[in-house]
């Protein structure tokens, strides 16, 4: 078996990336399920369940819109699958799937992880606002990384 | 000795650039940056998120403040025999030490700055554990040694290790100290700018023997992985065999100064001459790890 030229680097990014793809997805089935069940709340409907309740409530008092959460939703949609595929192309070393579906990923990240520090209340951001600077800071070292560090490896 | 200096400089640019290259770097960079981050919000939330008051959550931060401290310099007695203590004014140099961290410094950042002396150590062997078992491993130290010394293929890895540790504490402190001032803003710049470049020289100094001792793990065991588990395991085995020895012969805690769990925290104290010997212990720390490394490396069959 040959050994493999792939610095570990980008093994450890693919890894990662794997693990934001599935949280950044999670994250993203949430908001849709909200939006449908803040529609729910305002059409009159009994939320069942006394935290989701409490959750929803929380939702409509900070005045977000349904179209909010699913804009949420859908860019939380396109980090996840840009992710998910750049964990094939940082494997393969492609340029176009490892690269710069990183790069998507990264961006769709950092917009998402914004939009809901704006958006969002604070008891549902879990933390205060230093966790989001924390949340921001995977999505700009792995720009950095792809963009500078993995430039000259992702060309295939 | 200029050539070595310069093969000391050129190892140890190789060294970081390797870091960032390499999957151990990579996950170092990462978990202590989220890590810290997570430590700031641990210690912020309950005041930002409006869980508690300022003042009683200054009080509470004084008292646990108090027994940590307490427990660190191996006072006697268990944390709630140690708090009857100090509301008595038995332990009052522990209690005013406490206070100067809380009420005359910013005090999120010296709660930020305690904990991360605690979770530091165990983070630090990540960026150190290949840096030279990662080459014995692969045998690609045979193709080095023929064009250079072990001495500077040694220091230059320990320097390398070295710069990356500090860069990565520099930005989390900056992160950490910008945030406190400009978002929440209980601290003026004027109290947080010095506090903050004092409480970063502190975690520089303590970072030192630390990664000293990943260099010496990583000379010694000849598998990456179990110079990662021996330094990672040597930093939490210290303190609780020390702990747990105390109870059973007082003498015994002193095997916490095997490292410098013993006194990391006087990097803080309120007295010059207190934190300057602190920042020597830490020095010799190192140099201790360092001389047996380069030893052990010398003499290695590589």
């Amino acid at each position: 078996m040959a050994i493999s030229d792939r610095p570990g680097g980008l093994t450890a990014l693919a890894v990662l990336n794997g693990f934001f793809a599935l949280a950044s997805g999670a994250g993203a089935l949430q908001r849709f399920i909200d939006e449908s069940r803040v529609g729910d709340h305002l059409a009159g409907e009994l939320i069942p369940g006394r935290w989701i309740r409490r959750r929803i409530e929380a939702l409509v008092e900070s005045g977000i819109e349904q179209v909010d959460l699913q804009l949420l939703g859908a860019i939380g949609i396109v980090a996840a699958l840009a992710l998910a595929l750049s964990v094939w192309g940082l494997l393969a070393r492609k340029k176009w799937a490892g690269r710069w579906c990183s790069t998507v990923g990264a961006i769709s990240l950092g917009t998402v992880s914004v939009l809901a520090m704006i958006w969002l209340p604070h008891s549902m951001i879990r933390g205060s606002g230093i966790s989001i600077v924390r949340q921001l800071f995977y999505p700009l070292f792995m720009l950095f990384l792809v963009q500078v560090i993995f430039r000259k490896d992702l060309v295939r | 000795m200029t050539t070595m200096l310069r093969q000391i400089l050129i190892h140890a640019r190789n060294s970081m650039s390797h870091s960032l290259r390499s999957g151990s770097g990579v996950v170092f960079i990462v978990l202590t940056i989220l890590a810290g981050l997570a430590l700031a919000n641990l210690a912020f939330a309950p005041i930002e998120l409006g869980f508690i008051e300022l003042e009683q959550f200054r009080d509470n931060a004084a008292q646990g403040i108090g027994v940590v401290l307490s427990l660190a310099t191996l006072q006697q007695g268990d944390p709630d025999s140690i708090v009857g203590r100090m509301e008595s004014g038995e332990l009052v140099e522990m209690t005013m030490w406490a206070r100067y961290l809380v009420l005359e410094k910013p005090m999120l950042l010296s709660i930020t700055v305690l904990l991360l002396g605690l979770v530091l150590p165990l983070l630090l062997p990540l960026g150190t554990y290949t840096a030279i078992s990662g080459d014995v491993q692969h045998r690609s130290i045979r193709y080095l040694l023929p064009r250079t010394t072990r001495s500077s293929l040694l220091l230059g890895r320990l320097l390398g290790c070295l710069l990356l540790a500090w860069m990565l504490i520099g930005a989390l402190m900056a992160a950490i100290v910008l945030y406190l001032g400009i978002v929440l803003s209980l601290d003026s710049w004027d109290e947080l700018i010095p506090w903050g470049l004092r409480c970063t020289g502190a975690l520089l100094f303590l970072s030192f023997p630390y990664v000293c001792l990943g260099i010496l793990c990583s000379t010694i065991c000849r598998v990456p992985l179990v110079a990662l588990f021996a330094s990672a395991g040597v930093a939490v085995a210290v303190p609780v065999i020390a702990f747990s020895a105390r109870a059973a012969w007082e003498p015994l805690g002193n095997l916490l100064y095997l490292l410098p769990w013993g006194y990391s925290h006087q990097l803080l104290s309120p007295d010059a001459q207190t934190v300057s010997m602190a920042m020597l212990y830490c020095l010799g720390h190192g140099l201790i790890f360092i001389s047996i490394a380069h030893h052990q490396f010398r003499k290695a069959d590589l």
